[in-house]
């Protein structure tokens, strides 16, 4: 090995990494030992290696970043055993059971926009699914369209400026309702609900409401024969600039 | 649910590193958190496919590379270059930094370096994976490793040099 490949060799020297044992690594740093020149320049490199090492590790990291990511992202559903499937069957249809003698039931709260809101965002805080994930949103709505979900919403300004990240479609009163995904680097991300009006009784106004549900703050409005709620994280103030 | 405690334990271990790392390479804080976040879904959809639990790290620091190389819809293949060829590329001397540098001033160095280089680089600064490991999850060959780190360090302390702000004051010594 010459003094020139050796230099090459220590470029990538770290102290205390596994590398020091290789065996290229041994013989460059040999040469160390009986040149004053290389040991001169290997000192300032090292200064070198040290301060770009600090630079990359502490890069800072968005506070929000970990929040938003298990917010979107969820391990799979458990697969039910096979054993089990005849007893989950005879459950399922049990329950369905139940349902259909509650559902010749007068209605009484059931279609609330207040049950809606309280729905929409439970199905957010335990485990939902994106039906398409894309951050082109003439795709989305063209994916909502193909499911007979709300497509033509208008998203106020606020919104508007977002990158999306997906879509699902969920189901009220017989009704489709959309689900827009939409990233906010300090917020996470957005959950847009859109339903037709007539499936949703007491619905808000055109001017904005806002509550707060179980984690999330939301803000509901109606127009153009659809509701709108917008459900995340952070403080009404967050969500009001999303208008 | 022990699944889902675990997804966390993953999600609070990992993201910090992984969001560094894709920092480095797009330069953009917007879209590194996109891609750190297509990772965890990534993981969360197939990563139950993965046998050896101990290989979690790597499998992730792999899946961020190839999706930060999709999106940016790279084609072309960059030839192998020996170690001796970096000679020509090596500053006399390293340029003398602050004991602290910017990482602005870093990024947009690190952005002037050869593309090929910027992984390579990013990981031998970033992380404490051995020449070995960084091949596997950048899925090179081993000496093909070697030579694109010491290269891209070399095009770093040429770019370092004469910094974004103009020329640096020397650290007194």
């Amino acid at each position: 090995m010459t003094l020139d490949q050796a230099k090459n060799v220590l470029l990538a020297y770290r102290a205390g990494q596994a590398d020091a044992a290789d065996p290229a690594m041994v013989e460059a740093r040999a040469w160390l030992e009986r040149d004053a020149g290389l040991r001169q320049w290997f000192e300032k490199h090292t200064a070198f290696q040290r301060t770009v090492r600090r630079s990359f590790q502490e890069i800072a990291v968005p506070a929000a970043l970990a929040a938003r990511i298990l917010l979107r992202a969820r391990p799979p559903r458990r697969r039910i055993p096979r054993q089990h499937l005849a007893w989950y069957a005879a459950a399922a249809a049990l329950v369905l059971f139940v349902g259909l003698a509650v559902f010749w039931r007068p209605p009484s709260r059931e279609g609330s926009f207040a049950t809606f809101r309280s729905r929409m965002v439970g199905a957010v805080l335990r485990q939902y699914t994106m039906d398409i994930v894309t951050n082109d949103m003439s795709g989305i709505r063209r994916f909502l369209a193909s499911r007979q979900a709300p497509a033509d919403y208008v998203l106020p300004p606020g919104l508007a400026t977002l990158p999306a990240s997906g879509a699902g479609v969920l189901s009220w009163q017989s009704q489709r309702v959309s689900m827009v995904c939409l990233d906010s680097l300090d917020q996470g991300t957005l959950f847009l609900f859109v339903v037709d009006q007539s499936a949703v009784r007491s619905s808000p106004t055109a001017q904005p409401q806002f509550q707060q549900v179980n984690k999330l703050m939301t803000v509901s409005w109606s127009q153009g024969g659809k509701v709108y709620l917008l459900a995340g994280s952070g403080g009404r103030d967050n969500l009001q600039k999303r208008l | 649910m022990r699944g889902e405690l675990d997804f966390e334990r993953l999600v609070e271990d990992y993201h910090a590193p992984l969001y560094r790392f894709a920092l480095s390479l797009s330069r953009n804080e917007s879209d590194a958190a996109d891609i750190v976040q297509e990772v965890f879904y990534l993981w969360a959809a197939k990563g139950h496919q993965l046998a050896d639990k101990t290989k979690v790290k790597t499998w992730l620091f792999t899946t961020l590379h190839r999706e930060f190389m999709a999106r940016r819809r790279r084609l072309k293949r960059f030839p192998h270059h020996e170690l001796a060829e970096v000679e020509n590329e090596l500053p006399e001397a390293p340029p003398a930094l602050p004991d602290r540098l910017d990482w602005e001033v870093v990024s947009v160095c690190l952005g002037r370096v050869d593309a090929v280089f910027q992984a390579p680089v990013a990981l031998f600064y970033l992380e404490d994976y051995a020449y070995n490991e960084i091949a596997e999850i950048l899925e090179v060959p081993l000496g093909t490793v070697k030579s694109r780190i010491a290269r891209g360090i070399a095009q770093l302390q040429r770019m370092l040099e004469i910094p974004p702000g103009g020329p640096r004051e020397p650290n007194p010594s």
